[in-house]
């Protein structure tokens, strides 16, 4: 049987930036995937690394760790990937949001994250596509943007570059942990004796673990995401609206309604992303007009030249969400062989970074801060 | 369903939509015959936009939506389209998908813009009555390069020359398959071209293609205005990939089809696919499966039909592979997708790092993330996996909107 120290499971953001950090950290790792490449989740992302609509706590602690290694990892491969500090546009039209927006700039100043308070006044000067009647808005300078498929890509040449296999196509058929390492066997492939099998696979996470008799809840939640075609509107910041922030928090698994806030940004190839959706309707991915209706009626409200655009695509993403709202990184299995790193919502990219520093330090020993708080047993009985 | 007074759905009013418009209507059952063209009769047989109306308009069982584009239909059946101002949106018992094919020119460099392919000179010409000033060179392969340059002629066009790859031998082993009605659409085609003293060359092929000039492999050298190129044809199969059918490539055709049982009944229930969708097997086939798909729903007598389709269809297969024979094989600095400028070398690339299905060749590449959505370059993407000797695994994912669609619709619809 081929063997490997690690395999990774999914090649999506996170098992991406997990495969590149096992690699650095001196592991043999195989990474793999029923489909191509980053097919699932990740390729229906906006690429988002945002500290903006953080509330103080893990989740921004995790993003400012991870966007020192996003840094490293664009200082160690090159830019192929549109890696791009932009800045955000936290933005709201209604007057009576002004004071909790100014709140929310303050605490990321007082924590050291550079943030500025535009009052009506000022926002275009940051952002000229924003409506005049935008009440308010804050300015973060340092958020990112990135082309998500093509960081996967851009880590996957470099892994292949250096030896790391990658199998696609390959669906796993049984996932075997024992106290010396975990077997995986294969649909049509070769099957694979594994040091630590790593299942870096978003939604799905819960359905390999189900024959183990794992029961991690992690669920789907939908998003959609409606593409405009090039024109006449620049867009040089990310601006979203700032209810957004209260809309992610907000989990109800039991609700099927979708819930909309405004998230619009430019891509280098000169297409307009618009969002966003949150909606808890199981495994389906197709896209509902209905649903893209709201988010840009929503978004013309921010950005009235938009209405003058043509919409050329829509697309929808499932995001793995958790019931407390946070990742759940680390081992499940009773022998410590087997580890997830799923449950980042909307913020995969984001954090994806911070994840695959935090699994390599795991598995080689050192331990890692944000252990405790994403420890995935705190679900398992 | 309604079974006393079912209603039905057809998209594309070429030869196959007409032929199921007619069955149904000789039944009365009520239906919306859909196309985006001012008139019927599909890219090759339908007049021009300013000839006078005549039936399927005319005919009461049949609302004809001329100008319509459909956008998407989906798995329950329902139909959503655009009429020119609004989006309307019906469910229908049953929804026949007749949209056709197209032709496409496969990658060349540099390009020019006095390059198109030959079938949007067709649509140009049929559509919008517009005759090209100058020279026109009609280049590529199979017979559908001749009626395109009688359709010119015919229209008052200066035809440079019609350069088929194709040669005489492969018309002439073409033959004992061939339809009479094929054959009277290609005599009359080059009777056209003869009366006006066009230059046809059959087993040639374009070797250098320039701005103005092309030089043949014989030496030939051919100056135009404009240049209509047909490497390939390939279904249109948006709308089933919308409806949710089964989708499956074809190593001969070089494309993605929807492949249908014997009434032409694709994997989803209610869902038929006539013509080229299921297969490009040129206009008689088409015609007969829509007669066939349409008695099948009427619950007829169709086996004679079948026979005949299935006959139809050996012939088409034989064509596809007579000008699958005579492709060009794409350079690695051409632009394979002609929308975001991705070039072939990078989709060969993606295909060597282990990429086999269409999306993720799309995610890494640009190539038809652009306005046309991976329409002209979904063959040629397929093509470079292909021609690694492994067949692609699955086209381009499905996106919602089939054609662009004006944001501010899209609010108010």
């Amino acid at each position: 049987m081929a063997s490997c120290d690690v395999a990774v499971i999914g090649t999506g953001i996170v098992g991406s930036f997990v495969a590149l950090h096992l690699a650095d950290a001196g592991f043999t790792v195989a990474a793999i995937d029923r489909n191509g490449l980053a097919a699932g989740t990740s390729r229906a992302s906006d690429g988002n690394l945002l500290i903006s609509d953080k509330s103080p706590g893990l989740l921004f602690d995790m993003t400012r760790d991870s966007f020192g290694h996003w840094d490293a990892m664009i200082a160690a491969l090159g830019n192929a990937c549109e890696y791009d500090r932009k800045g955000a546009t936290l933005a709201t039209l209604d007057p009576a949001q002004a004071g909790a927006l100014r709140e929310q700039v303050e605490s990321h100043a007082a924590l050291g994250v550079r943030a500025e308070f535009l009052a009506a006044g000022e926002v275009r000067r940051v952002e000229p596509c924003l409506s005049p009647d935008v009440a308010a808005a804050g300015f973060w300078p340092d958020d990112r943007q990135v082309q998500p498929m093509l960081a996967c890509y851009q880590i996957a040449r470099h892994l292949k570059a250096r030896g790391v296999a990658y199998r696609f196509y390959d669906e796993l058929a049984a996932i075997e942990p024992a106290s010396s390492g975990v077997a995986l066997r294969f649909a049509s492939g070769p099957d694979l004796a594994c040091g630590h099998v790593l299942l870096c696979t978003g939604v799905w996470t819960p359905a390999l673990l189900k024959p183990l008799g794992i029961d991690l809840p992690v669920l789907p939640r939908k998003g959609q995401i409606c593409v405009l075609e090039r024109g006449g509107v620049a867009v040089r910041t990310k601006i979203a609206d700032f209810a957004y922030n209260a809309l992610v928090e907000a989990i109800d698994p039991a609700d099927p309604r979708p819930q909309t806030a405004a998230i619009v940004e430019g891509t280098r190839s000169g297409t307009i992303l618009c969002g966003s959706s949150r909606q808890f309707v199981g495994f389906d991915r197709s896209v509902d007009m209905d649903v893209l209706k709201p988010i840009m009626r929503d978004c013309a409200r921010l950005v009235p030249g938009l209405a003058a655009l043509r919409a050329i695509r829509g697309y929808a993403g499932l995001r793995p969400a958790t019931p407390d709202g946070l990742p759940a990184i680390g081992p499940v299995d009773a022998h410590g062989r087997l580890y997830v790193a799923t449950g980042h919502e909307g913020t995969g990219h984001g954090l994806a970074a911070a994840t695959g520093a935090m699994v390599a330090a795991m598995l080689t020993g050192k331990g890692s801060p944000f252990a405790r708080a994403c420890d995935p047993k705190r679900f398992l009985k | 369903m309604n079974p006393s007074n079912p209603s039905c759905a057809i998209v594309g009013a070429g030869p196959a939509g007409a032929a199921v418009s007619e069955t149904l209507s000789a039944a009365g059952v009520a239906h919306d015959l859909f196309d985006e063209q001012p008139r019927a009769g599909g890219n090759i047989g339908r007049r021009r936009f300013d000839a006078p109306e005549a039936p399927p308009e005319g005919v009461p069982a049949c609302r004809f939506r001329a100008r319509a584009r459909v956008l998407r239909a989906s798995p329950e059946r329902e139909v959503e389209w655009d009429d020119g101002t609004r989006l309307n949106r019906r469910r229908y018992d049953a929804v026949f998908l007749c949209a056709g094919a197209y032709d496409g020119m496969l990658p060349r460099e540099p390009r020019h813009e006095t390059w198109s392919s030959a079938g949007a000179l067709q649509a140009l010409l049929k559509g919008q009555g517009v005759v090209p000033e100058g020279r026109v060179l009609i280049a590529g392969a199979g017979p559908f390069l001749h009626v395109v340059g009688a359709d010119l002629v015919r229209a008052g066009a200066a035809v440079a020359a019609v350069v088929d790859a194709l040669p005489l031998g492969a018309y002439a082993r073409l033959l004992p398959r061939a339809t009479v009605e094929g054959m009277r659409i290609m005599a009359s085609a080059q009777l056209a071209l003869r009366r006006a003293g066009v230059a046809v060359r059959f087993g040639a092929r374009v070797a250098e293609l320039g701005r103005d000039k092309a030089v043949l492999d014989d030496g030939t050298v051919l100056g135009f205005d404009h240049a209509g190129i047909s490497d390939f044809f390939a279904p249109q199969t948006q709308l089933a990939r919308s409806a949710g059918c089964a989708q499956a490539w074809s190593q001969a055709g070089r494309y993605f089809f929807t492949p249908v049982d014997a009434d032409y009944r694709s994997s989803v229930p209610g869902v038929f696919v006539c013509g080229e969708g299921a297969g490009v097997r040129g206009g008689p086939h088409a015609r007969v499966s829509g007669l066939v798909a349409a008695r099948a729903f009427l619950g007829r007598e169709r086996a004679g039909l079948q026979r005949q389709a299935r006959r139809l269809a050996r012939f088409g297969a034989a064509l596809e592979a007579a000008i699958a024979a005579h492709e060009p094989r794409p350079r690695d600095d051409a632009v394979a997708c002609a929308c975001e400028g991705a070039r072939v070398a990078a989709v060969r690339q993606a295909v060597a790092d282990g990429l086999e299905d269409l999306s993720s060749v799309k995610i890494v590449t640009r190539c038809g993330m652009g306005p046309c959505q991976g329409r002209y370059c979904e063959p040629v993407v397929g093509r470079l996996i292909a021609e690694t000797g492994r067949a692609p695994r699955a086209p381009f994912n499905q996106k919602a909107l089939a054609r662009p669609l004006a944001v501010r619709e899209l609010i108010r619809g």
